[in-house]
Order: structure tokens, then C-alpha cells, then sequence
């Protein structure tokens, strides 16, 4: 540390971290520009957007808190990133500096069998984590379908709402009982639940989550992977609002509609020719498995069972559902909305005619979450390379998320593309308020700027929510 | 402070009913709103007088006691109306003020129940168990309160309004959580006005399993051992002698026992019957008389024998409830009091512990030594305590962004 002014100097922060953890490589630099979606041209010049200046990867919270108190000194921006798997461009760099490439922060300190805890940096992915909790007969409550390259940092900063097992178990942020952050300022604090919480969904804009002590659960003693499938989706979803209210709690359940499905099947799988389908799993005692099994088939009753080899291998395929459809784009734009279940019918139907409308290639496909809620994905195949007007498709996506906020639906996760519809999500009371809270923590502005509550083109969000 | 004034300036725009003085000690004056608009009012003669308030709460804590906080104390009763069933969605909304008993009744005659429910329903408000993140029956399935919290109106000093979630279904949006910032501060961040919570479709069957037992160490293996095994558990407690003899004159069925241990199963009919009759195999049980005791769960019936009581509660580990109940036992010979013990447990790793003790053998007790005795057991205080256990820096930042002018209780010192 430098004794002068008690601040890292960046020729101190290489030495801290290691040569070969900081990058200045500029093919290593522009590949850092892009998460699961591509960046368009006119992204780029709206934004004036910058290459940032360097890629760090810490391997503890020390090494952060030298970056942090750096960078806050020389205002330089830093944007975490996780393992990238979100397409709202949450990690994206647009005002340069420096990005903080979280997953060599990657140890997993204890796995507790007694006290059902897993405390554990939070570059590692829930795969490799899912793994090793096995091995000492425990699990994770909840986790998202990218478990193979997603980070439980960023699991956490998304707001970790939806993924398999929420609808049991609860969001992340509910099976969280300690975060270490490292602030803007650079000091580590330990924060306990439900403090802790204000760090989740943050996306990066507060601090940096390093370590996290997460609740787990004993393997259950039964498993199940039932499917259903149904020629109308309006009877479908009255189906899952009966089981919201039959007591029954799955472990997961997703839907696909039809045109999913058809894309599955030109890519070699077996699949029903229905209309929508759910995947549903069910997990614990035995008897409670079989009844909650007994309950399903009774609230479904409007569809029919499908084949148990259709469930199973979707459930196998369950990290890469997305992904496999994204084939057939090859790019895809996800809208990433959360829907209340009671709404679901409504919505969807809404979204179809418009997407008619706009004339895009969408397939659907929902995540059930906590709640009572859907995180549905309208998925937007289209080809970047061949496209005349890709930032074009982008506005359509971008249109449909407005659409669904008027339906009285939520953005999953804001980033850089959801950021202009906070203020007609939480009202600009409640979002003047998350503003006033950023600037107690980051009174410099260095943390994610540009996402989240910050947004470049709030200007947008008129235009995309007028109707027509 | 001149007590004479502020309360002068308070039935200025309050009904004299409203407004009570209190001799001698803090709080000073306890101010019973009836509207939210009157909180605005409040808000503004506390900064006038540069005077803390806080909010009050049904039974008088231990925390309350060593540490009384605020003084201006202000009382939500009013506040009292269910807003809204939502029988859709599964949500209740309600004022503050609203009593768990009552809201418990009114859910169950929709077909719905709470998910947790407070040790004293009967009294306790709705303000006041999300302000400490309260745990109650129903703990070892859905945890504290927090997890059932959907939205909450919360009222700043500066006298705006605010909804920290949203007011229709929704449950989740992108941004800043701010709900879970006001569950569990105490008051000190603004005052929570009403609420949205999840309830639930009242379920198909239930169950109540009375074990007894002459010892405490058999008691707390049963209660342990069931809520480890059975997956309908919804509660298990631990109630003692003292806490007995006050429910024994409505239940003739029980008679000498020293320790009861309460486990209410609910679920589906088939999974509740089955648990229910391999529990029963682990200890001795009373038959019959399960589902009046649990119709006699809360606190609130110790002040028909005890009269007002004071509650000294603690999170205490499950392995060390024995030792702490052994503690007590010293503590009260030695004090000559004869309080009530209640052991709830919450999950698999603690149990909240509450001695009800008389308002009147408050004078004999040693705060003090208690605190210690309980400390060194690995107890912590559970109401009033959750400001002491929260990171300092986070909470200085959180209390200059909401209450700049300190105005409500705990201070920023308090929680430091």
C-alpha cells in the first residue's frame, strides 16, 4: 500500500494481483464487450461506448478491495462480470475502465454437513458447486439453468429469483445468511441477512459480493420428472393457477410452447405435438412426492401426461435448453420478464399478436420462480451477420418488454437494454430513493455505471411504451 | 426537554385521548395515531423538540427494558384495518396495527391461514413483528416473516410515502431490495404502515401431538427428534410447569406434568395420519387433548394467572436449550421469582426461549446477570437486538440516507 495517500497505485495493483491476473491485451479487451447476446453497432456509438482499459481477475477479497480503492481514487470505472450469461449487457464495460473478471474467484472455503451451510467465493459455478455439495449428501435450494457457467456472484447480482427450485425453496437471496462485500471504497464488510439483501439484484452497482455463506438442504429421499401437454395454452396456464393453489410446491417447472418444440424436433429430438408443454420435477419424502404427483394429474386434468422419456431427457437437458435452441439463429435476444402466474394467459397471448406484428422469429419459454411468478422468455432467433437492421430486432425485443410492463409484468434483470423501464416499474419516488442509497455507497458513480437505476436512455422507454 | 410543551403542541392537533404522559420515565409521552396523517404531525414536533420516537409494542421485552428507546413512543392500534384478501394471489394486505389474532381469524373463515404466527398472536401487531423480523409457529417451514413479506408502506420522517415493493400481484422487479432494509430495523429507518403478505390455502389435515415428560432432557430429544424427521412439522414447542398451570383448569385431561412438548402436524390427510402415528412411538403421549392445546399456544394467556408480564427472549442453539433451562432454574431461586419458560424451535440449529416473567418482579431481577448467564450459553437476545448484529458502517449509511435528522428510534448510535 502506498503510504503517501493510502492508495494503490495501478503499478501496485499488478503486483498484487499478479502479472498474469491483469490483462492490457487488447484482443482480451474487445472480447469482454459482449455477454450472451451480441453488441450492436449502434449500441456501441449510442453509448459511445469505450474499450475498457484493462481485465483484472482477483482471487480473494483483497485483491478486490486493492483494485477498488484504486479505482475509486482515480474515478475509474469497474464493471464486474461473472460468467456472462445474461443477454441484458449488465457486464458490459460502456464507460471503459476496468472489468473485473470474477471467476478465478473461485474457492469453495466449506461445505458444512452438520449445520447445512455452504460458505464459498463466488466466482465458482453452481455446477462445480452443485457437485461437491452432492458429495456430502447436501444441495442447493435454488440455482439458475446456465448452473454450468454461471457464478453464484452472479446468480446473487441478477437477483437469483428464478431458476430450478425456486418455486420450494425461494429465491437465492431467501437461502443467504452472510455476504462479504467489498465497497466502492474498498473496505471488506461482513453483512448479515437481511441487510444483505440489498446486495442482491444489485448487479454490480453497490459493491462487490466476494464470499457468501448459503443455506443448503439434504438430498431429498424421492425424485420425480413429470410432463404435461396441452392443445390449448389458456388451459394450460388456468392449470397452473389451480396448483398455485392445490399446496402443491415444485421443485421446478418450465413451459415450452409449440414453436419451441418444433425447433427441438428439426434438431433431431423427440417431441409432443402439442401446443405448450411442462416440465415439472418434484422432490421429497416419497409419499409427499407420489401425492403431490396424485394432485398434478388432477389439476392438469384439462391436458394429458406425455411420455416420461420426454420429460427426462428435457430434464437432461435442462443446462442447455436455451442454448440448444439458440442453434438455430445462431443469435438469440432473450427478454427476460417476470410475469405473475394469474397474468400469464393474457400476457403470452398479447405477446404472440405482437410478435406476429413485428414480424420476429420467437419461440417461448418460462422458468417458474417464487411467488406465484413466471420468468418468461420470449427467445428472439435472428442472425446478427445477416441481418440488414439488427439493432432494429433489438428495439422490437426491447418494445416487448414495454408492452409487458403495461400488462402489469417486471424486468427480470435491468443491466444496460432493461435500465430505461425502472422508473415506469417502481415510480420515480422509489427510484429517486435507489438513487439517493447508489450515491451513499458509491458517491464516486466508479460501480457498473450505466445499469441498473443509472440508465443512458431513459428517453427510450416512452417511445417503446407507446402503444402501436 | 420540557415535557409540558410537547405535549401542549401534541393535543393541539390530537384528541387529549390519544395522548398520554408517562411520570418519570422514558417514554415520556405515548401518542396513539389514529391515521397515518397524524404520524406527519408527529414527525414534526419530534424535530421541533430535537425528541426520539419509537414504536410500541405490545409486551414489554427485555431490550425494552435495559435499553428504552425513544422519547416519544408512538402507538399503531388504529391502524387496524385488513386492507385487502386476495384470495388470487394469495396475499393479505393490512395496517400496522392489525392484531395477529384477529387477522388469523379473519383468514381462517376465507379458507387461508398465516404462515407464521407470533408466541403472543393474540397481542402482537403486524408493525411490530416485521420491525424485529419476527419468528413465531410455522418458523420451521417458512422461517421469519421476511419471507412472506410482499410490500410494505413505510412513512419517512420527512413525511413521504413509500411502497418498497409494488401494490399489485407482482412480487419481483429488478433494483434495489429495499423491503428487506425496514424488516428487522428496529423503527429506526421509518415506520412501517401497512403490509402485504403471502398466505396460504388453509391445508387438508392437521394434527397436534402432546408428549410429556418428568425431565427436561427427554422433552427437548423428542421435540428435536420429530422436527428433524417428520416433513409435515408446521410447529414444536416446549412449554413448562408454570405454563401449564395456567392452561390446566380448561384441559382437566392434563394434570401433574413437568414438561409438555407440543408438535402440530399439517399436510396432506395420508402423509399428517402416518407421521403422526410413528411419532407417537418416541415418547409418552396424552391423548386427546392436542387440539385444545394448541388453541392455547400464545403468551397471551399467561396474564390471566400472572397478570402483566415482561418477556425475556433468546435465540439459543438447540444443543445448549437444556443447559439454558437449567440456568433459568438457578437464576429464578436465586431472584425468587417464578417465571414461565416456552421453547419454540424455529429451525434445526435454534429455538427461541421465552421467560414470561411478572411486571411486578421486575425490580428483583438482575438484567444483568441474566444477560450473562444466557450469553455465555450462546443465547442472544432476540427483540430489540437485531440492530446490535447488523454491520455498523451499512447501518450509519442506511439511517443518514432515511432519518438524516435521527428522529427515530433506535438511534444511529444505538445500533453501533
Amino acid at each position: 500500500m502506498d503510504n503517501d495517500n493510502n492508495v494503490y497505485p495501478l503499478d501496485l495493483i499488478i503486483k498484487t494481483l499478479g502479472k498474469e491476473n491483469v490483462s492490457f491485451n487488447e484482443m482480451d479487451l474487445i472480447c469482454y464487450m459482449q455477454d450472451l447476446a451480441p453488441l450492436p453497432e449502434t449500441i456501441i456509438s449510442i453509448f459511445s461506448t469505450k474499450v475498457p482499459s484493462m481485465i483484472v481477475r482477483p482471487k480473494n477479497a483483497d485483491q478486490i478491495s486493492a483494485v477498488l480503492e484504486y479505482a475509486n481514487k482515480e474515478r475509474v470505472p469497474v464493471t464486474p462480470r461473472g460468467g456472462g450469461c445474461s443477454g441484458m449487457g449488465g457486464c458490459l464495460p460502456i464507460d471503459g475502465g476496468i472489468v473485473l473478471d470474477m471467476t478465478s474467484l473461485n474457492s469453495i472455503i466449506s461445505i458444512d454437513e452438520d449445520d447445512r451451510t455452504i460458505t464459498t467465493q463466488v466466482g465458482v459455478t453452481f455446477q462445480k458447486l452443485l457437485e461437491k455439495a452432492y458429495k456430502k449428501n447436501l444441495k442447493i435450494g435454488t440455482y439458475p439453468t446456465s448452473a454450468p457457467s454461471a457464478t453464484v456472484g452472479g446468480y446473487i447480482s441478477n437477483g437469483g429469483h428464478a431458476g430450478i427450485g425456486s418455486p420450494k425453496y425461494g429465491s437465492i437471496g431467501s437461502q443467504i445468511q452472510q455476504l462479504e462485500v467489498v465497497l466502492p471504497t474498498g473496505e471488506k464488510e461482513v453483512i448479515k441477512s437481511p441487510y444483505s439483501d440489498i446486495f442482491v439484484g444489485a448487479e454490480g452497482t453497490l459493491g462487490i459480493v466476494t464470499e457468501v455463506v448459503l443455506r443448503a438442504y439434504q438430498i431429498p429421499e424421492a425424485f420425480s420428472v413429470l410432463s404435461y401437454g396441452f392443445d390449448n395454452i389458456a388451459t394450460a396456464f388456468k392449470g397452473l393457477e389451480k396448483m398455485l393453489r392445490s399446496g402443491v410446491r415444485p421443485n421446478s417447472l418450465t413451459f415450452m410452447d409449440r414453436s419451441f418444440l418444433e425447433i427441438e424436433s428439426k434438431l433431431g429430438l423427440n417431441v409432443p405435438q402439442v401446443e405448450i408443454a411442462f416440465i415439472i420435477t418434484l422432490e421429497g419424502k416419497k409419499q409427499l412426492v407420489a401425492e403431490e404427483e396424485a394432485k398434478l394429474n388432477h389439476v392438469f386434468s384439462g391436458g394429458k401426461s406425455l411420455d416420461p422419456s420426454f420429460a427426462l431427457e428435457e430434464w437432461d437437458r435442462r443446462y442447455k435448453s436455451e442454448l440448444f435452441i439458440k442453434r438455430s439463429g445462431p443469435t438469440m435476444i432473450l427478454v427476460e420478464v417476470s410475469i405473475p402466474i394469474v397474468k400469464l394467459g393474457e400476457s403470452v397471448a398479447y405477446l404472440k399478436n405482437l410478435s406476429k406484428k413485428l414480424d420476429l422469429n420467437i419461440t417461448f419459454y418460462g422458468i417458474m420462480g417464487e411467488k406465484g411468478s413466471m420468468l418468461t422468455l420470449p427467445l428472439i432467433l435472428t442472425d446478427e451477420r445477416l441481418e440488414e437492421n439488427f439493432f432494429g430486432v433489438l428495439m422490437k425485443a426491447l418494445k416487448m418488454m414495454g408492452v409487458v410492463i403495461n400488462m402489469g409484468g417486471k424486468i427480470y434483470t435491468a443491466g444496460l437494454y432493461g435500465s430505461p423501464f425502472l422508473k415506469r416499474i417502481h415510480g420515480e419516488k422509489k427510484l429517486e430513493l435507489m438513487k439517493n442509497l447508489k450515491k451513499e455507497f458509491d458517491p464516486n458513480g466508479i460501480m457498473n455505471p450505466g445499469k441498473l437505476i443509472e440508465s443512458r436512455i431513459s428517453w427510450l422507454a416512452t417511445i417503446l411504451m407507446t402503444e402501436g | 426537554m420540557n415535557i409540558e410543551e410537547v405535549y401542549k403542541d401534541l393535543i393541539s392537533f390530537l384528541s387529549s385521548e390519544y395522548v398520554k404522559k408517562v411520570e418519570n420515565r422514558q417514554p415520556y409521552i405515548v401518542i396513539e395515531v389514529p391515521s397515518t396523517k397524524y404520524l406527519s404531525l408527529l414527525f414534526s414536533i419530534a424535530k421541533k423538540y430535537n425528541l426520539n420516537i419509537g414504536v410500541k409494542k405490545a409486551f414489554l421485552h427485555a431490550n425494552d427494558v435495559l435499553k428504552p428507546h425513544g422519547e416519544l413512543l408512538v402507538d399503531l392500534r388504529q391502524l387496524n384495518r385488513i386492507v385487502n384478501i386476495d384470495k388470487e394471489n394469495l396475499t393479505v394486505t393490512v395496517e400496522s396495527g392489525v392484531k395477529f389474532g384477529t387477522l388469523s381469524n379473519v383468514l381462517n373463515s376465507n379458507g387461508l391461514q398465516l404462515g407464521i404466527e407470533p408466541i403472543f398472536s393474540e397481542d402482537v401487531e403486524m408493525g411490530e413483528f416485521i420491525l424485529q423480523n419476527g419468528v413465531g409457529h410455522g418458523s420451521l417451514v417458512n422461517g421469519s416473516i421476511l419471507n412472506l413479506i410482499r410490500d410494505l408502506e413505510i412513512l419517512f420522517p420527512d413525511g413521504s410515502l413509500i411502497h418498497t415493493g409494488f401494490e399489485d400481484a407482482s412480487y419481483y422487479a429488478t433494483g434495489y431490495n429495499l423491503t428487506n432494509l425496514f424488516v428487522g430495523s428496529e423503527g429506526s429507518l421509518g415506520i412501517i404502515t401497512k403490509a402485504t403478505l403471502d398466505v396460504f390455502v388453509k391445508p387438508e389435515k392437521t394434527n397436534t401431538i402432546v408428549f410429556s415428560s418428568s425431565d427436561v432432557e427427554t422433552i427437548f430429544d423428542i421435540v428435536k427428534e420429530v422436527s428433524k424427521k417428520a416433513s409435515t412439522v408446521f410447529s414444536a414447542f416446549v412449554i413448562d410447569k408454570a405454563f401449564i398451570e395456567s392452561i390446566r383448569t380448561r384441559i382437566p385431561e392434563i394434570h401433574n406434568e413437568e414438561f409438555l412438548g407440543i408438535v402440530r402436524l399439517h399436510g396432506m390427510k395420508e402423509i399428517v395420519e402416518q407421521e403422526a402415528d410413528s411419532m407417537k412411538t418416541l415418547g409418552n403421549t396424552i391423548p386427546q387433548v392436542g387440539e385444545k392445546l394448541w388453541d392455547l399456544r400464545f403468551l397471551s394467556i399467561l396474564k390471566e394467572t400472572l397478570g402483566e408480564i415482561v418477556l425475556y427472549e433468546y435465540l439459543v442453539p438447540t444443543n445448549k436449550c437444556c443447559e439454558v433451562y437449567y440456568a433459568l432454574k438457578n437464576f429464578s431461586s436465586k431472584c425468587k421469582v417464578k417465571p414461565s419458560l416456552y421453547i419454540l424451535q424455529i429451525d434445526l440449529k435454534t429455538n427461541l426461549v421465552v421467560f414470561a416473567f411478572r411486571v411486578e418482579d421486575l425490580n428483583k431481577i438482575d438484567h444483568s446477570s441474566l444477560q450473562k448467564d444466557i450469553a455465555s450459553l450462546g443465547g442472544t437476545l432476540y427483540s430489540g437486538n437485531l440492530l446490535a448484529t447488523t454491520n455498523k458502517r451499512l447501518f450509519s449509511k442506511l439511517k443518514k440516507m432515511f432519518d438524516p435528522s435521527n428522529l427515530l428510534g433506535p438511534k444511529a448510535e444505538d445500533g453501533m
